[in-house]
C-alpha cells in the first residue's frame, strides 16, 4: 500500500481534483448540471463535472460580481483623481525627478502642469478633476487607491500584468480565476464577459482574457453590445429557430442512438446536452443585450442619448444587465488599438483626456448610481483603472504628452465590500512615485478575489509542478484600508 | 510506534488500524523526497533502466506480444479481464485517425474488413505508418510540447520569419522515422554536430519558438525569462523533470537544488538573445564547410543511386516470383500505369530528370499538332529546366532568346481520371496535349505554381504514346521554363510492385528479406534532396562565441542579484557525471555546451529520456500515458500504473535504435491496442478510470482533426504538404479583437485554406476559434496533454459558424454529384462517409424523417434539405468521437 503521490500536501480538494484526474484527459462534462435539471436522470456519470458549475465559496463573500472598467493606455492620475497642487506652478520647468517609461529611465524632465482644475466633492470632500464631474458626485461610495504600482511601464507586459499578474503571457486572467474558483450561476450566458472598444482590442488581443494553462472554458467571451453579441450565436443563413429546433432534435435522436452501449461515457451525453445549452443561449443572450428596451430615465442617467457618451453608456447598461443575470466577471475596455485611440497620451494630453473622459464620465457615474438605487452596488465590485499611470513630466521636448508611469498611479474601487469615501496611499508631491502605503497589482488582485469569497493565497491550480496562484507563490494581502 | 489506550483500540479498531498503517508508512518512508538518498534514487523514474522479466500469463494469445503479457498480468492480479477485440470497422477507423488524423473512406474500411488474411492488420498498420499524413498528425503532438507558434507575442506580436521550416522538420522527422536520439541531438545542438547539415540547422529553431518581448521592462530579467523557458521545455520535454520549479529556491518536493537549476541554465548561457531578423536567421546554403557540403551532396547522390539500384534489384526478383505464383498477377504487373510508382508523367527537375526536344527557331505551323515529331524535325535535345538563372532555381539547359518551343512524350497503359500541372514559366506559356491546348498563361512567375487545366484535359489522353508540346515567349529579363504533369486519382494499379511487396511480400520473401527491403525504402527517404523553395533561410540558434558569461545562482530568481558562480552540470539525481566541455576547435562559433548536454540526454543509460519518450507515444495511442503526467515524472507527477511495461518498452526502444515507428508498430500490433472501447459492467465498477487498461479509451477528435475531417468529408481537403503557413478565414468579429486593424491577418487562396490544420498560421495574439474552441494547445507554455472540454460555444460553432455551414453545403453538393438517384441514396452515402462504414438503418430512418419534415413542414427544397442533413451529419457524435 502506498499513499497517493499526486495530492497536494496530502489533501485533494474539489478545485484541484478536476486537474488531478484531468491532466487533459477527463472531460469537463456538463452532465452534472443537466442531471440536476432532470435532463439525464440516471444516466449521468458522477465523474463528469461541469467546469462552470457553481462552486461553494472558500469564505464569506462581499461581492457576487465584478465589473472591471479598464482604461487601456494608462490614464493620467494627476489630471484626474490624484490632486497635485504643487505641480501646477512648475509647468515648463525642468526638474530632477526619476522616471521610467517608454522613453527609458531618466533623472530629470520638463514638468507638464496638470491641465484641469480640481474641486471637492461629496461628504468626504474628495478632490476630483473637472474631467470627471459626474463621477465626482459618487465619491462617497468610492475608495481611491493612489499608491498603485506595477512591474512594467510598457504596454505589452503591463497589460498582461494587470490582467493576469505576470509580465509574460500564458497565465490565466483575473476573470478566469474568478470563474475557476466560483463557477457561473447562469449557464445560459458566459461567466466571464469582455467588451472591447469600437476601435479594436488592446495590445495582445485575446491574451488579455485568456485562461492560460487552465481549460479554455474559463477564458473570457467577447460580447458585442449590438447585433450578434457572441460569435456564432446567430442562426446560419436561411435557418429560423423552428427549423433549427428540428435540426437539433434530429441530431439528438442520432446521438442518443449512438449513445446506446456507450452510456458510461459522460462526454457523449455532455455533448448532447451542449446543444440544448447552445439553443437556450441563442434566446437568452440577445435578450440580455437588449439595452434599447431600458426606460428613458435609465438611458438618460447613463448618457445613452446619441452623444459622445452613447457607446460607453450602452456597455455600462449592458454590464448592469449581465450582473443582474448572474455573470461573474465583466471587463469593459475604454480605448483600443494604438496611440490616441486609447488613453496613451504621449502627444496632446488635453485632447486625449478630454476625449476619453468625456466619453466615459457620465456612463460610469450612471452605472454606480443605477447599481446603488437597485441595491446591486453592495454585491457588485466595480474597479476602475489602466495598466499604469503617467509621469509628471513630458516625454518629448514639446507638447503636453506624458510618458508611462508604473511607479505610482491611481485606481479606484466601489461597491461590494468597499469602504466609501476613502483615499488609500499617496504618491509624492509630483505624482512620480508611490510613497505612502504602496500597493502592487497583486494586492489589487488579492482584494478582488477576497471580496468574491476566494482565499487568494489558497486558490491554486496545479500546473508545471507547482500550485500556481494568481497572486504568485508567495501570496499577497488584500488592500484592507479600502475594505469595509 | 504509536501507543494507544486499549479502550480506543477496542472501540474503533478499523479506524485505528488505518491510522496505524498510515503512520507506519510515514515511519518507513521518512527519507525526504527533495534530497538525494536511497529512496529518491530508487524512485520508479530515477532508478537505472533494466529490462524487466516478461510475466507469464494464462492466455497464449496474450503471451506473444510482451506488451499484452504485462497488461494481462496486472489485470489478472486485480481480478479483471481484458475486453474482447473491437470490431473490424472500429479498428480501421481507430487506426486511420490515430495515425493519420484523417477518417478513412467507407471503401478503405470495407477493404480492410474484407481482407481475411492473417496479417491484414499489420499490413494496414504499416501502410498508415508509411503515409505522409502520419507525420502531419504526430508532429503536432511534439509541437504542443515545444509550445510552437509563429509570432513573438507582446505589443507588436511580430512574425518569426521562416520558423515554419522547424514545423516541417518535425513532420519530416516523424515521416522518415528519424531516430529519437538524433531527433534530440539536432534540436539541442544541430549547429554543433560534426555532420551538421541544413536539416540539423533548421532543427535548432527549437531555441526560438517561445514568446519574446522586444521591449522588456528589464532586459536582463527578460533574458533570464527566455532562458527559463528553454530550461523548462528541455527538461520537461525530454526528461519529464520540472527543473524550472527550482528557479527561485530549492525544489520543495523533488531532489533538485536551486544550484542544479542554474547549472542547467549554464548549458544555454551562450545562446544569443532573440531577434526579429538577421541575428537569428541563417542562409541554409551556407551551412557547414563548403567542401564538406560538396562531399555530403556527393555521398547523398551516391547513396541514393545505390539504394535505388538495390531496391530495383529486389523488385525485379519479386516481379518474377509473383509472376510464378499467380498468372493473373503477372499480367497486372505488366499493365503498370506509367512504369513508375509516383504517377509523374512529365517531371520537373525536382521530381526526376526530364528530357525535352526544343528549338528556338520558329517551327512549322503544325508544331503542336498530332503527328508532329520534334526529333524528326531535328530539334535539339536538353534537360529541363531551360533558361538562365532566376530566383531560387538554376536551369540545366541554357535558353536566352525571345521564344522556345518544346516537345516531350510519355507512355500510358491506363487512362487516369484527371491531371495536375505545375510550372515555373518566365514568361507566357501555351501547353498542348496530343494537339489539344490544355493551358495558356500570360506573364511570369517566380516559383513553381499550380497551373489550372482545362476541364477536358483528361479526354485528350490516350493509351500508348502521349505528346506534350509547349511554347514559351519571353519579352525581356531572365528566361525560365520547367513543367510537371501528374496523374491524379489514377486507377489503382494492382501491378505496383512496391504495394504488392508490402501487402503480399510474405508469400515470396522471408521476414528478414522484407525487413531489408523496407529498410532500403526508409533510408532512401532520409537521403532526399533539400527543399529549395524560397530563399533558403531559417530561424536558428546562435551563440555569442566559444565563451559564455559565467553563470551564477540568482537569489529568488532575480536576474540582478548574483549568488555563487556555477558551471554547466547535469541534474545529480539522474546520475550525471561532471560534464567536460571540449576545448573549442578552430573555426568553432559556439561553446559546445549544448552538444554535451544533448549527448548526456541521449545516452542509453539516462533513466528518464527513453521512459519519457515511450510514455508520450503510449499516451498518444491510448489517450492516457502509463504515467498520466507526461512532463513530470517527479514526486508531484502521477506514478506509472505499469512501471515494468514502461521499462520494458523503454529498453526495447533503445535497443531498436530509438525508432519511434518500430515502437508504434509494436504497440499497435498488441491485442491491448485492439481491444474494444465498450464498458463491461464489472470492470467499470472495479476500475472506472481504466488505469489498468482493460479497454481501449474512446476519445473525441482533436481540434485539428475536426477541421481536417470536415474538409475531408466535404471532399475538399488539400493534402499539399509543407511550406509557409496559411491564413484561415476568420470572422470580422474575431479580427476586431486585435489591436491592429484586421489583426495583420492575411488572406490565403481558398485552395490553401483547405490544407490541413497543422499548416494554419499560429499567431500568439490572434488564433482561429475553430482551433481554440476545441482545446488547441496554449502556445505560451509546454502543453503535454490537451484538455477535452465540452461547452455550449462549441455547439454554437458547429451549427452556426460560416465554416461548418459552408462545408455542409459542399458536402451536400458532393453527394448530389456522386450519387445518382433519390434522396434516400444520397443520405445513405452521406452517413457512410461520416461514419466510414455501411449506414445504420436506424440512423437512415431518423435522417429520412428529418428531411421529410423539413420539406413538408418547413417548405425546404431537396437541395436545402440535403444541406441540413449534411450539417447534422457533421455534428454527429459518431463522427466526432473515435471508438
Amino acid at each position: 500500500m502506498k499513499l497517493p503521490r499526486n495530492t497536494f500536501c496530502g489533501q485533494t480538494h474539489r478545485r484541484e481534483f478536476m486537474h488531478t484526474v484531468g491532466g487533459g484527459f477527463t472531460s469537463m462534462a456538463l452532465t452534472g448540471m443537466l442531471a440536476n435539471d432532470g435532463f439525464f436522470k440516471g444516466s449521468a456519470n458522477a465523474a463528469g463535472g461541469n467546469p462552470l458549475y457553481p462552486k461553494p465559496q472558500m469564505m464569506p463573500a462581499k461581492a457576487k460580481s465584478v465589473i472591471f472598467l479598464f482604461m487601456y493606455g494608462g490614464p493620467s492620475h494627476m489630471d484626474t483623481f490624484d490632486h497635485k497642487p504643487k505641480l501646477y506652478p512648475l509647468d515648463g520647468q525642468t526638474i530632477e525627478v526619476k522616471t521610467h517609461g517608454r522613453g527609458g529611465k531618466k533623472n530629470k524632465g520638463r514638468v507638464v502642469g496638470p491641465k484641469w482644475s480640481f474641486k471637492p466633492y461629496g461628504q468626504c470632500g474628495k478632490m476630483v478633476s473637472e474631467l470627471f464631474p459626474h463621477v465626482g458626485t459618487c465619491v462617497d461610495d468610492m475608495a481611491f487607491l493612489h499608491s498603485m504600482t506595477a512591474d512594467s511601464p510598457i504596454h505589452g507586459s503591463a497589460m498582461l500584468m494587470m490582467n493576469s499578474g505576470s509580465l509574460i503571457s500564458g497565465k490565466p486572467s483575473l476573470g478566469s480565476w474568478v470563474n475557476y474558483g466560483l463557477g457561473s450561476v447562469n449557464q445560459n450566458l458566459p461567466g466571464y464577459v469582455v467588451m472591447l472598444d469600437h476601435t479594436g482590442g488592446p495590445i495582445s488581443g485575446a491574451k488579455n482574457w485568456t485562461s492560460g494553462y487552465m481549460p479554455a472554458s474559463y477564458q473570457g467571451t467577447v460580447f458585442r453590445p449590438t447585433g450578434d453579441p457572441i460569435l456564432n450565436l446567430k442562426h446560419s443563413k436561411g435557418m429560423d429557430a423552428i427549423e433549427q429546433r428540428k435540426v437539433i432534435t434530429s441530431l439528438n435522436q442520432l446521438n442518443s442512438q449512438h449513445l446506446s452501449g456507450r452510456e458510461d461515457n459522460s462526454n457523449l451525453s455532455a455533448r448532447i446536452a451542449s446543444y440544448e445549452l447552445a439553443y437556450n443561449m441563442q434566446s437568452t443572450a440577445p435578450e440580455a443585450i437588449d439595452v434599447d428596451s431600458e426606460p428613458q430615465h435609465v438611458k438618460d442617467l447613463y448618457g445613452l442619448d446619441g452623444s459622445r457618451t452613447d457607446d460607453f453608456a450602452r456597455k455600462c447598461i449592458l454590464s448592469r444587465r449581465l450582473v443582474e443575470r448572474g455573470v461573474r466577471f465583466i471587463q469593459v475596455y475604454s480605448g483600443g488599438a494604438h496611440n490616441d485611440s486609447n488613453w496613451d497620451a504621449h502627444g496632446d494630453l488635453t485632447k486625449n483626456h478630454d476625449y476619453h473622459c468625456g466619453r466615459t464620465d457620465k456612463p460610469i457615474a450612471g452605472l454606480l448610481k443605477d447599481l446603488k438605487q437597485r441595491g446591486l452596488l453592495e454585491e457588485t465590485l466595480v474597479v476602475w483603472g489602466g495598466e499604469f499611470g503617467r509621469q509628471p513630466t513630458a516625454e518629448y521636448a514639446k507638447g503636453t504628452g506624458r510618458d508611462h508611469n508604473a511607479l505610482g498611479f491611481t485606481m479606484w474601487m466601489a461597491g461590494g465590500g468597499i469602504k466609501g469615501g476613502v483615499s488609500v496611499g499617496t504618491t509624492d508631491e509630483l505624482g512620480s512615485k508611490a510613497v505612502e502605503n504602496p500597493y502592487h497589482v497583486r494586492n489589487l488582485h488579492a482584494t478582488v478575489l477576497n471580496l468574491m469569497g476566494l482565499d487568494q493565497n489558497n486558490l491554486s491550480y496545479f500546473y508545471n509542478g507547482l500550485n500556481q496562484k494568481l497572486v504568485g507563490v508567495e501570496g499577497a494581502e488584500p488592500i484592507y484600508q479600502a475594505m469595509a | 510506534m504509536m501507543i494507544l489506550p486499549q479502550s480506543y483500540l477496542f472501540r474503533y479498531p478499523i479506524m485505528i488500524l488505518g491510522a496505524f498503517l498510515i503512520s507506519q508508512l510515514f515511519l518507513f518512508s521518512e527519507e525526504k523526497t527533495n534530497e538525494i538518498n536511497e529512496t529518491t534514487k530508487n524512485f520508479w523514474s530515477n532508478r537505472p533502466l533494466k529490462t524487466p522479466k516478461i510475466p507469464k500469463v494464462n492466455d497464449p494469445e496474450w503471451q506473444k506480444n510482451p506488451i499484452d503479457a504485462f497488461i494481462l498480468s496486472k489485470l489478472a492480479d486485480n481480478g479483471l479481464s481484458p475486453n474482447p477485440s473491437a470490431s473490424r470497422d472500429e479498428l480501421a477507423r481507430r487506426a486511420y485517425l490515430n495515425i493519420t488524423g484523417l477518417v478513412p473512406t467507407p471503401e478503405q474500411v470495407a477493404n480492410f474488413v474484407a481482407d481475411k488474411s492473417s496479417d491484414a492488420w499489420s499490413k494496414l498498420v504499416n501502410q498508415l505508418l508509411d503515409s505522409s499524413q502520419y507525420g502531419e498528425k504526430w508532429a503536432r503532438h511534439w509541437l504542443d510540447v515545444v509550445r510552437y507558434a509563429e509570432s513573438n507575442g507582446f505589443e507588436r506580436d511580430s512574425n518569426k520569419p521562416h520558423i515554419w521550416r522547424y514545423r516541417d522538420w518535425v513532420i519530416d522527422a516523424y515521416n522518415n522515422d528519424k531516430p529519437y536520439d538524433r531527433f534530440i541531438m539536432e534540436q539541442l545542438a544541430g549547429d554543433e554536430l560534426d555532420d551538421l547539415n541544413y536539416e540539423s540547422m533548421i532543427a535548432t529553431g527549437f531555441f526560438r519558438l517561445m514568446q519574446w518581448d522586444d521591449e522588456p521592462v528589464d532586459r536582463l530579467q527578460h533574458r533570464y525569462d527566455v532562458l527559463d523557458d528553454i530550461v523548462r521545455v528541455t527538461s520537461e520535454g525530454f526528461l519529464g523533470m520540472t527543473i524550472g520549479c527550482a528557479r527561485c529556491h530549492d525544489h520543495k518536493i523533488d531532489p533538485i537544488k536551486q544550484k542544479d537549476y542554474y547549472s542547467f541554465v549554464a548549458f544555454f548561457n551562450g545562446v544569443t538573445n532573440n531577434d526579429k531578423g538577421r541575428g537569428v536567421i541563417v542562409d541554409l546554403n551556407q551551412v557547414g564547410d563548403p567542401q564538406k557540403r560538396k562531399e555530403q551532396e556527393k555521398i547523398r547522390q551516391d547513396k541514393t543511386t545505390d539504394l535505388k539500384n538495390r531496391i530495383t534489384a529486389i523488385e525485379k526478383i519479386a516481379t518474377k516470383r509473383f509472376a510464378k505464383l499467380d498468372a493473373k498477377l503477372a499480367k497486372e504487373l505488366e499493365q503498370n500505369l506509367t512504369g513508375l510508382s509516383d504517377n509523374v508523367l512529365v517531371a520537373n527537375h525536382r521530381k526526376r530528370e526530364q528530357r525535352w526536344h526544343y528549338t528556338t527557331e520558329k517551327p512549322s505551323p503544325n508544331w503542336s499538332a498530332v503527328g508532329f515529331r520534334a526529333q524528326e524535325a531535328k530539334w535539339k535535345s536538353g534537360i529541363a529546366p531551360f533558361g538562365g538563372s532566376v530566383p531560387n532555381e538554376k536551369s540545366k539547359t541554357p535558353w536566352n532568346t525571345a521564344n522556345i518551343w518544346l516537345q516531350t512524350s510519355f507512355q500510358l497503359t491506363v487512362i487516369p481520371k484527371a491531371l495536375k500541372m505545375q510550372a515555373y514559366h518566365d514568361e507566357d506559356i501555351e501547353v498542348y496535349l496530343n494537339g489539344q491546348q490544355i493551358a495558356k498563361r500570360i506573364g511570369f512567375v517566380t516559383k513553381y505554381i499550380e497551373v489550372p487545366l482545362d476541364q477536358k484535359t483528361a479526354s485528350a489522353l490516350q493509351t500508348g504514346r502521349n505528346v506534350v508540346s509547349v511554347h514559351v515567349k519571353n519579352s525581356g529579363g531572365g528566361q525560365f521554363f520547367d513543367l510537371s504533369l501528374e496523374a491524379v486519382d489514377a486507377p489503382k494499379v494492382s501491378g505496383n510492385i512496391a504495394d504488392l511487396i508490402r501487402d503480399r511480400g510474405k508469400e515470396i520473401f522471408s521476414e528478414d528479406q522484407l525487413s531489408t527491403y523496407r529498410q532500403f525504402g526508409n533510408d532512401l527517404k532520409k537521403f532526399k534532396a533539400p527543399k529549395s523553395s524560397g530563399p533558403m533561410q531559417a530561424m536558428v540558434v546562435k551563440e555569442f562565441g566559444t565563451n559564455a558569461e559565467q553563470m551564477h545562482v540568482h537569489y529568488r530568481g532575480n536576474a540582478n542579484v548574483k549568488g555563487d558562480p556555477v558551471d554547466p552540470a547535469f541534474p545529480p539525481i539522474l546520475g550525471g557525471t561532471k560534464p567536460t566541455i571540449p576545448a573549442p576547435k578552430s573555426g568553432q562559433k559556439t561553446t559546445g555546451r549544448r552538444k554535451v548536454l544533448a549527448q548526456w540526454i541521449t545516452e542509453s543509460t539516462n533513466p528518464r529520456t527513453s521512459r519519457v519518450a515511450v510514455n508520450r507515444v503510449w499516451q498518444n495511442h491510448f489517450g492516457k500515458g502509463i504515467s498520466s503526467s507526461p512532463s513530470d515524472f517527479g514526486y508531484l507527477g502521477v506514478e506509472a500504473t505499469h512501471p515494468e511495461l514502461l521499462d520494458w518498452m523503454a529498453t526495447e526502444f533503445v535497443r531498436r535504435k530509438w525508432s519511434v515507428k518500430e515502437l508504434q508498430r509494436m504497440i499497435m500490433l498488441s491485442k491491448t491496442y485492439q481491444m474494444s472501447s465498450r464498458a463491461q459492467k464489472e470492470s467499470l465498477a472495479k476500475d472506472p478510470q481504466n488505469n489498468l487498461v482493460w479497454r481501449f479509451n474512446m476519445r473525441r477528435m482533436s481540434a485539428e482533426e475536426i477541421r481536417d475531417n470536415i474538409l475531408a468529408v466535404a471532399g475538399q481537403l488539400n493534402l499539399k504538404m509543407g511550406g509557409e503557413s496559411f491564413y484561415s478565414k476568420l470572422d470580422e468579429a474575431v479580427l476586431a479583437t486585435s489591436s491592429t486593424k484586421g489583426g495583420k491577418w492575411g488572406n490565403s487562396p481558398l485552395e490553401e485554406q483547405n490544407r490541413r490544420a497543422v499548416y494554419i498560421k499560429i499567431k500568439r495574439s490572434l488564433k482561429d476559434p475553430m482551433l481554440t474552441g476545441f482545446d488547441f494547445a496554449d502556445t505560451d507554455a509546454p502543453c503535454p496533454q490537451r484538455f477535452t472540454t465540452t461547452v455550449a460555444t462549441q455547439a454554437l460553432n458547429m451549427i452556426n459558424s460560416n465554416f461548418v455551414n459552408e462545408k455542409a453545403a459542399i458536402f451536400a453538393k458532393r453527394l448530389e454529384e456522386e450519387v445518382n438517384g433519390d434522396m434516400s441514396a444520397r443520405i445513405k452515402r452521406g452517413l457512410e462517409i461520416v461514419t466510414s462504414k455501411p449506414a445504420n438503418p436506424k440512423s437512415l430512418e431518423i435522417a429520412e424523417q428529418m428531411i421529410k419534415t423539413l420539406k413538408d413542414e418547413h417548405g425546404l427544397d431537396d437541395q436545402n434539405a440535403l444541406q441540413r442533413f449534411c450539417l447534422v451529419a457533421l455534428n454527429m457524435n459518431e463522427f466526432i468521437f473515435v471508438d
